[in-house]
C-alpha cells in the first residue's frame, strides 16, 4: 500500500560480506536487498531502474527488524523475541527466502514480554544479543545454543560495541557497561547523565550508541555525544551537535561519525570540529554503514524510506528507495 | 520557204476570192472548177503518200538549186546564148516551184485532214475518260453504301437473351435439336440459331407477362383484404377500450399492475438503445437483489415517438446528406462570404446545439438507503455524440444538517470517482473530442454543468464501450454485468457516504463518537475537539505540514479535506488535516497532523508524529471494535449446534418419547417422572453421543455450507435477497440431512431403546458402536433409511432456521431499536425457531416412525403418510410442544453461541484493494 510504505522507517543496514550488496531492515518485517553495484559504478548512468531493489522477502509481517548482522555464512536478523539467520544465496535471490536457523529467547512464549533484539555483535562465532528484556545474551552460533546471559542493566539495552576481550553496552538506563568478555563481568560503568556537562534532561538519560577503541569510548542518546578516555574514563570531548538524541555514533579510525534526531548526519575530528554535514532525507538517522572495498560507500538511513547514499562520506550522492 | 508558199497561196485564194466578188457570171464555172481542184487535190493528196511527196520535194530542191547553180555558171560566162539558155533554165526551175507548190498543197490538205482526224479522235477519248470517272464514282459511292448497311445494327442485338446454354437445356427439343453442338455451326446455322433463340425469349417473355398481370390482381385482391381487415380491427378499438376501461375496477381491486406495466414497457420501447440497455437490466437487478431502488422513465412520450420515428427514417438518409451537406457547404463559403458572417453565429449555434442534442427520454434511479438518504440519478443519452451523462441529486435526511456533512452527500461528490479514477469529466467517446473541436470546445469538463457527468461506469451500463468494436451481443452481457457492479458499488459508496456524513455531522456538532470499551485511552481528556471543518484543496497545499505528502502524490485535488483542531487549553493545539479519498472507506483517510507546542511540529521534524500518523492509516484500526463486520469460520456451526445439543439433549429424548407412543396418553410430566423413576437422571442422557455425533455431522455440513455461501454471495457487496437466502440454505440443508442420517439414526434408536422391554433392546454402547452394529446387523443401506425424509426434513429446518434468522435479524438491525446483540440474536433465533418447528413437524413425526420401525413393518413413505393421518390432521404435529420446546432453546442456544463464536474468534473479511 502506498501510504504504508509512505510511512515505513528503516531500524537497521548492513553489507553483505561480499561488500557487493546492501541489506536493510525496516518496521513492517521487510527485508530490502540492493546491489551496490548499480548504482556505485560510476560508468553505469544510475536511472531509476537501477535504483530499484534487487531482492525483497518479508521475515515476519509487520513485526519490525530492530537488529542485522552480517557473518560469514548468514544473514542475522533480529526481530522480537527471536533472531533469524538466511543464508546468502537465499538472501540474494530468493523471493521467499527460508529461515536457515532460528534462535528463540527465553519468555518468548509470553506475547508481552517478547524483547526486542535491539543489538547484534559478532565475535568469533559468538553473538552477543543486546535485547529489550534488560539482558545481553550470549549465544553459539554453532547450535544456537544461549551460553550466557549477562545481566547489568535495568532497562533495555540499546547498543553494543566489542573491541578485543571488551564489550561495552549502553541503555536506556543511562548507563555504559564495560564488561570483561573473559570474566563475563562488568568490570567498569560509565553514567554520562551525571555530567552536567554532558546531560540533556529533557531528553532524558539513555544512551543510543557506544562505541570504543584503545584509547577512547565513544557514547551518546539523551546526553550529548561524548568522547571520553577509555583508560581514564573521563569525558574529554562534548561534541557540540545540533540535535535532539543520538542513535548513532561511530569511531572510524581518527574521524567520528555520528547521527541522531537531526537535520545532518556529522562528520568529526576528536577534538569535536566538524568535517562535513550530510543533510539526510529522514528526521531521525536510525542506522549508518560505511565500507571502504569493494566499493567506498556511507549509507544512511532512519524514519524515513529513504536510504542516503555517499561515496566520499562529504555529501549525499544518491538516495535509494524502499518500497 | 513553206511560209512563202501559204502566204502566196493565201494571196491566191484571196485573189480568187475577189475575182469570185468581181465576175459573178463565171464564178459558178470558176467556183466548180476550184471546187473540182480542190476536191481533185484533196483525193489526189490521200492518194499519194507522204513519204513519196517528200523525196519528191528533197529531188525538186536539188534540181532547183542546180538549175539555179547552172543559171549562175551561165551568168559569169556569159556565153552568147545567155538569155535563151537563162530563161530556159528559169523555166525549168519555176516548173519545179510550181510543183514545189502543188506538194505544199498536197501536204497541208494531208495535215488538215490529218487533224481533223486527231480531232475526232480526242474526242472519243474524252467521252471514254468521262465515262470512266462515272463508273469510278458509282463504285466508291456503292462500297460506301455497302460499309453502311454493314454497319447497320438490329433491332435484336439490343435484346437480353438467355445464354445459350440455358436455352438449349431449358427449350423443348425440337426446337434446339439443330444447335446441339453450337461450337461447329456456320453463319447461317448461327443465325438460325439466333432466330430460334429470340422466339423462344419472346415465347418466355409473354409468359412472365402474364403471370405478372396474374400477381397482380392477386396483391389488389390482398390489399383490399388488409384493409377490409383494417377497417374491422379499427371498429374493435373503442371496443377494446371500453373493454379495459370496464375492467379497471377490478384490476384495482385486485391490485394487478397490469397496465402500469405495459405503460412502462411502452416507454421502455421508446427509450433510445443504451438507456433501453440499462433499464432493462437494472430492472432486472432490481427484482433479484434486496435493494431499494425505483426505476423511472421520464420525459415527454409524444416527443419520444416523434424522435423514434424521425431516427428511423434518418438512418436510411443519413450517409448521403452527409455527403451532400459537404459538397454544398463549400460552393456557399465561397459564394456568400460577406453574408456569412452574419449567419455564422447562427449557424455555429445551430451545430452546437445539434451536437449536444439530448434525447427526449430519460432513465431516473433512485436508491435508498436505510436512514433516508435518497439518490435519484437521471441519465441522459446524447444522441449525437454517443454517450450517456448523469446528474444526481440527493435528500438528505433531516437530521443531517451540518455543512460538510451536506457535501459529502451533494449529487455529484456521491458519485464521483465510483470506480478509481473516474470523475465523469472527460467523455470516454474518443471520438466527441473532435466532434467538441469542431463547435469551439476543448473538453467535455465545460458542459457538465447543463449535462450531467460522463462517467465510464454509466457508459459501461449502458453497454458502450468505446475501446472494444461494438458488438451488440457483448454490450448486452457487459451492461448486464456492469450494472451488476455498478449498482453494487453505488449502493455501497451511498451507504458509506451516509454513514460518513452522519460522523461529519457528529464531529461539527462537537460530538465525539463514543468509543468502544475495548480501545484503551485515558478516561478523562484534558484536550478537546475545539473545531472541526471541511478545507480546500488550496488551504490543504497551505498547511506547513503536507508538502511532503503532496510531494508523495499521496493526494489529489479531487479529494475531500478537513480539519480537525484539538486544543489543550492554553498550552497546545493539535491540527489534524484529514484527506478523504474518494473510494473511503475502503482507502483508510490520511492524517496529517500539526502540533503547536514549543514550536511547530509535524511528520517531517517529528518521528513521534510520523508514527501516529502512520498507526492511523492502518486499516485495521479503523475497523477496530466492529464486531460486527466479523465473519464466522464454516466450523462454528457445526461447534454452536453441539454445544446447544449437550443442553437440550433430555428434551429431544422425550419429544422421542412422545412420538413413537401411538396411543398418545401419557403426558410430558408423567413421562419424564416414568423414565427418571425407573433409570435415574442419567437415562435422560442416553446417547448423548449420538446427539453430539450427529450434530457434528448435521449441522456442520449445513451451517459449514451455508455460511461460505453467503459470505460468497455477500462478498460481492450488499445483502443477498431472502429468496437467494431460502436456496442457500435449501441446498445447504439437503446436504447436511443427507450427510447426518446415519448418526441421525442410531441417536433415534438409543434415544428410545428405554422405552423398549429389555428384552428388545439394541443396547448400543454409543454412537460408533451403534453405526457399526448397524451397519454389520443390516448392513450398510440401513444406514441411510430415511434418508429421503431425514433430508427433507432437514431442508425445511434449515430453511426455518438459517433464512429466518438471517432475515429476521436482518429486519429487526434496521429498525432503530435492535443492535447486534444477544437480545437480537434472542428473537431472532426464537422466531426461527418456530417457524422450523411448524415447518418441519409433520416430516419429524414421519421420520422418526421411518427410522423406529421394524424391518417391512411399512412398505413404503405412502404406508406410513396413512398409517399416521389415521390419527387425523392433527397426527403430523404429534409432539409439537416438545418439539417447539426442545427445538426453540436448540435454535436459540445454537445461534446465541454462534453469535458469540464470531464475535469473540470470528475473522474480519479482507479488505478488498
Amino acid at each position: 500500500m502506498l501510504n504504508k510504505s509512505y510511512y515505513n522507517t528503516i531500524l537497521c543496514l548492513t553489507f553483505s560480506p561480499c561488500g557487493n550488496y546492501l541489506i536493510v531492515g525496516d518496521i513492517y518485517g521487510k527485508i530490502t536487498v540492493f546491489h551496490l553495484y548499480r548504482f556505485m559504478n560510476p560508468n553505469v548512468n544510475a536511472s531509476s531502474q537501477n535504483l530499484s531493489c534487487s531482492n525483497s522477502f518479508t521475515v515476519q509481517e509487520d513485526v519490525q527488524i530492530n537488529s542485522l548482522l552480517s557473518t560469514e555464512h548468514y544473514l542475522v536478523v533480529g526481530v522480537v523475541g527471536e533472531i533469524f539467520g538466511y543464508d546468502w544465496k537465499v538472501v540474494k535471490n530468493n523471493k521467499d527466502a527460508k529461515v536457515s536457523w532460528k534462535v528463540e529467547l527465553p519468555n518468548s512464549n509470553d506475547l508481552f514480554n517478547k524483547a526486542e533484539i535491539n543489538c547484534v555483535i559478532n565475535k568469533e562465532g559468538v553473538l552477543y544479543v543486546g535485547c529489550g528484556d534488560n539482558k545481553i545474551y550470549v549465544i553459539n552460533l554453532e547450535g544456537g545454543r544461549i551460553l550466557r546471559t549477562l545481566s547489568g542493566h535495568s532497562d533495555y539495552v540499546h547498543s553494543l560495541f566489542n573491541m578485543g576481550d571488551e564489550l561495552a553496552s549502553g541503555g536506556e538506563d543511562g548507563v555504559v557497561n564495560i564488561w570483561d568478555i573473559r570474566s563475563k563481568t562488568v568490570c567498569n560503568k560509565i553514567e554520562p547523565y551525571k555530567n552536567d556537562e554532558i546531560a540533556r534532561p529533557n531528553l532524558g538519560k539513555w544512551i543510543g550508541t557506544v562505541c570504543i577503541n584503545d584509547d577512547w569510548l565513544l557514547c551518546g542518546g539523551g546526553p550529548k555525544l561524548s568522547l571520553w578516555h577509555f583508560r581514564s574514563l573521563t569525558p574529554s570531548t562534548v561534541f557540540p551537535l545540533d540535535d535532539q538524541g543520538i542513535y548513532f555514533g561511530e569511531i572510524v579510525n581518527d574521524k567520528v561519525l555520528a547521527g541522531g534526531r537531526a537535520d545532518h548526519f556529522y562528520n568529526m575530528v576528536f577534538n569535536g570540529d566538524i568535517v562535513s554535514k550530510i543533510p539526510t532525507s529522514c528526521v531521525s538517522v536510525f542506522s549508518a554503514v560505511h565500507q571502504e572495498e569493494p566499493y567506498r560507500a556511507l549509507c544512511i538511513a532512519g524514519s524515513s524510506p529513504k536510504i542516503d547514499i555517499c561515496s566520499n562520506f562529504n555529501y549525499k550522492d544518491q538516495v535509494l528507495v524502499v518500497t | 520557204m513553206v511560209k512563202e508558199t501559204t502566204t502566196t497561196a493565201s494571196r491566191e485564194t484571196a485573189i480568187r476570192k475577189r475575182r469570185k466578188n468581181t465576175g459573178n457570171t463565171e464564178a459558178d464555172a470558176e467556183g466548180d472548177l476550184y471546187k473540182k481542184v480542190i476536191a481533185f487535190e484533196e483525193k489526189e493528196a490521200f492518194k499519194r503518200t507522204a513519204e513519196g511527196d517528200a523525196k519528191l520535194y528533197f529531188e525538186i530542191c536539188k534540181n532547183i538549186r542546180t538549175l539555179l547553180g547552172e543559171i549562175s555558171e551561165l551568168k559569169a560566162q556569159k556565153p552568147s546564148d545567155v538569155t535563151t539558155k537563162v530563161s530556159e533554165k528559169a523555166m525549168q526551175a519555176a516548173a519545179c516551184v510550181v510543183t514545189l507548190k502543188k506538194l505544199n498543197r498536197l501536204d497541208k490538205v494531208r495535215i488538215t485532214t490529218a487533224r481533223e482526224a486527231l480531232n475526232v479522235e480526242k474526242q472519243k477519248v474524252d467521252s471514254t475518260n468521262l465515262q470512266y470517272q462515272n463508273l469510278l464514282y458509282e463504285a466508291a459511292h456503292l462500297s460506301s453504301e455497302f460499309k453502311k448497311c454493314k454497319q447497320f445494327k438490329s433491332k435484336d442485338e439490343d435484346i437480353e437473351l438467355v445464354s445459350i446454354n440455358e436455352f438449349l437445356t431449358e427449350a423443348p427439343e425440337a426446337k434446339t435439336k439443330p444447335f446441339q453442338n453450337y461450337e461447329e455451326l456456320d453463319d447461317v446455322q448461327k443465325h438460325e440459331l439466333h432466330l430460334a433463340r429470340l422466339e423462344w425469349e419472346l415465347t418466355q417473355r409473354k409468359k412472365l407477362a402474364q403471370l405478372c398481370n396474374t400477381f397482380e390482381d392477386e396483391k389488389k385482391q390482398i390489399a383490399a383484404d388488409i384493409l377490409k381487415t383494417k377497417n374491422r380491427l379499427g371498429g374493435l378499438v373503442p371496443k377494446l377500450a371500453a373493454v379495459l376501461e370496464a375492467t379497471k375496477p377490478l384490476q384495482d381491486y385486485l391490485g394487478l399492475p397490469i397496465e402500469k406495466t405495459y405503460v412502462e414497457h411502452k416507454q421502455a420501447s421508446l427509450l433510445p438503445n443504451p438507456l433501453y440497455l440499462f433499464y432493462s437490466n437494472a430492472d432486472a437487478f432490481k427484482k433479484v437483489y434486496d435493494i431499494d431502488m425505483t426505476l423511472n422513465i421520464l420525459g415527454d412520450q409524444d416527443e419520444a415517438i416523434r424522435w423514434k420515428r424521425l431516427q428511423s427514417s434518418l438512418v436510411v438518409q443519413s450517409d448521403d446528406s452527409d455527403q451532400e451537406n459537404d459538397l454544398q457547404e463549400e460552393p456557399v463559403e465561397t459564394k456568400k462570404r460577406r453574408h456569412r458572417k452574419a449567419s455564422q453565429i447562427d449557424k455555429h449555434e445551430e451545430r452546437r446545439k445539434r451536437l449536444l442534442e439530448v434525447h427526449p427520454s430519460s432513465v431516473q434511479v433512485i436508491i435508498k438507503v436505510n436512514d433516508g438518504t435518497v439518490l435519484s440519478m437521471q441519465f441522459y443519452y446524447l444522441v449525437m455524440l454517443n454517450i450517456v451523462t448523469v446528474t444526481a441529486e440527493v435528500e438528505h435526511p433531516n437530521h443531517i444538517t451540518g455543512n460538510a456533512a451536506k457535501e459529502v452527500l451533494c449529487g455529484e461528490n456521491v458519485l464521483e470517482e465510483l470506480f478509481h479514477g473516474d470523475f465523469g469529466v472527460d467523455s470516454p467517446n474518443p471520438s466527441n473530442s473532435y466532434q467538441l473541436k469542431k463547435i469551439g470546445l476543448n473538453s467535455f469538463q465545460s458542459l457538465t454543468t447543463t449535462l450531467g457527468f460522463v462517467y465510464s461506469w454509466a457508459q459501461k451500463v449502458c453497454g458502450l464501450d468505446f475501446l472494444m468494436s461494438q458488438d451488440i451481443k457483448s454490450a448486452t452481457t457487459m451492461s448486464c454485468t456492469n450494472v451488476e457492479i455498478v449498482m453494487k458499488a453505488l449502493n455501497k459508496r451511498l451507504k458509506s457516504r451516509t454513514a460518513l456524513a452522519v460522523q461529519l455531522q457528529q464531529l461539527e456538532q462537537n460530538l465525539i463518537p463514543e468509543i468502544p470499551d475495548t480501545v484503551e485511552l485515558p478516561r478523562n481528556a484534558v484536550s478537546g475537539l475545539s473545531k472541526w471543518t471541511s478545507i480546500s484543496w488550496q488551504k490543504f497545499c497551505n498547511a506547513p505540514c503536507t508538502a511532503n505528502l503532496i510531494a508523495n502524490e499521496m493526494v489529489s485535488s479531487s479529494d475531500l479535506f478537513y480539519c480537525a483542531t484539538i486544543s489543550r487549553p492554553k498550552s497546545a493545539l493539535l491540527q489534524a488535516f484529514i484527506v478523504i479519498k474518494n473510494d473511503y472507506p475502503r482507502q483508510c483517510p490520511i492524517f496529517c497532523i500539526n502540533v503547536s507546542y514549543n514550536g511547530e511540529f509535524h511528520s517531517g521534524n517529528c518521528d513521534e508524529i510520523r508514527d501516529m500518523e502512520r498507526s492511523l492509516i492502518k486499516p485495521q484500526v479503523a475497523v477496530m471494535g466492529d464486531k460486527n463486520l466479523k465473519l464466522s469460520k464454516w466450523y462454528f456451526g457445526g461447534l454452536a449446534s453441539a454445544g446447544a445439543a449437550c443442553v437440550t439433549h433430555p428434551l429431544d429424548l422425550l419429544k422421542v418419547q412422545l412420538q413413537t407412543q401411538q396411543e398418545g396418553k401419557i403426558s410430558l410430566i408423567k413421562l419424564t417422572g416414568n423414565i427418571i423413576k425407573k433409570q435415574g437422571v442419567t437415562a435422560l442422557y442416553n446417547g448423548l453421543s449420538a446427539s453430539l455425533c450427529r450434530q457434528l455431522t448435521y449441522s456442520t455440513t449445513r451451517f459449514g455450507i451455508y455460511e461460505v455461501a453467503k459470505q460468497t454471495v455477500q462478498s460481492s457487496g450488499g445483502e443477498a435477497s431472502f429468496g437467494t437466502k431460502v436456496a442457500m440454505a435449501a441446498a445447504a440443508g439437503a446436504a447436511g440431512g443427507f450427510v447426518g442420517t446415519p448418526a441421525d439414526m442410531v441417536n433415534v434408536r438409543m434415544q428410545n431403546d428405554i422405552k423398549l422391554p429389555p428384552e428388545k433392546r439394541r443396547n448400543y454402547k454409543h454412537a460408533f458402536d451403534g453405526l457399526w452394529r448397524v451397519y454389520k446387523e443390516e448392513g450398510p443401506r440401513r444406514l441411510f433409511s430415511g434418508a429421503s425424509t431425514a433430508t427433507g426434513r432437514a431442508i425445511f429446518m434449515t430453511i426455518g432456521q438459517l433464512s429466518f434468522y438471517d432475515q429476521v435479524k436482518h429486519l429487526l438491525l434496521k429498525t432503530k431499536y435492535f443492535h447486534d446483540n444477544s437480545i437480537t440474536h434472542f428473537l431472532s433465533s426464537l422466531t426461527a425457531g418456530a417457524v422450523a418447528t411448524t415447518l418441519t413437524q409433520p416430516l419429524d413425526v414421519l421420520k422418526t416412525r421411518a427410522m423406529n420401525a421394524k424391518p417391512g413393518e411399512f412398505k413404503s413413505m405412502f404406508d406410513l403418510i396413512l398409517y399416521t393421518a389415521k390419527l387425523g390432521p392433527l397426527g403430523f404435529f404429534k409432539g409439537y410442544v416438545p418439539a417447539f420446546v426442545r427445538l426453540a432453546p436448540q435454535t436459540i442456544l445454537t445461534f446465541v453461541f454462534l453469535e458469540q463464536l464470531r464475535l469473540n474468534f470470528g475473522v474480519l473479511p479482507k479488505p478488498k484493494h
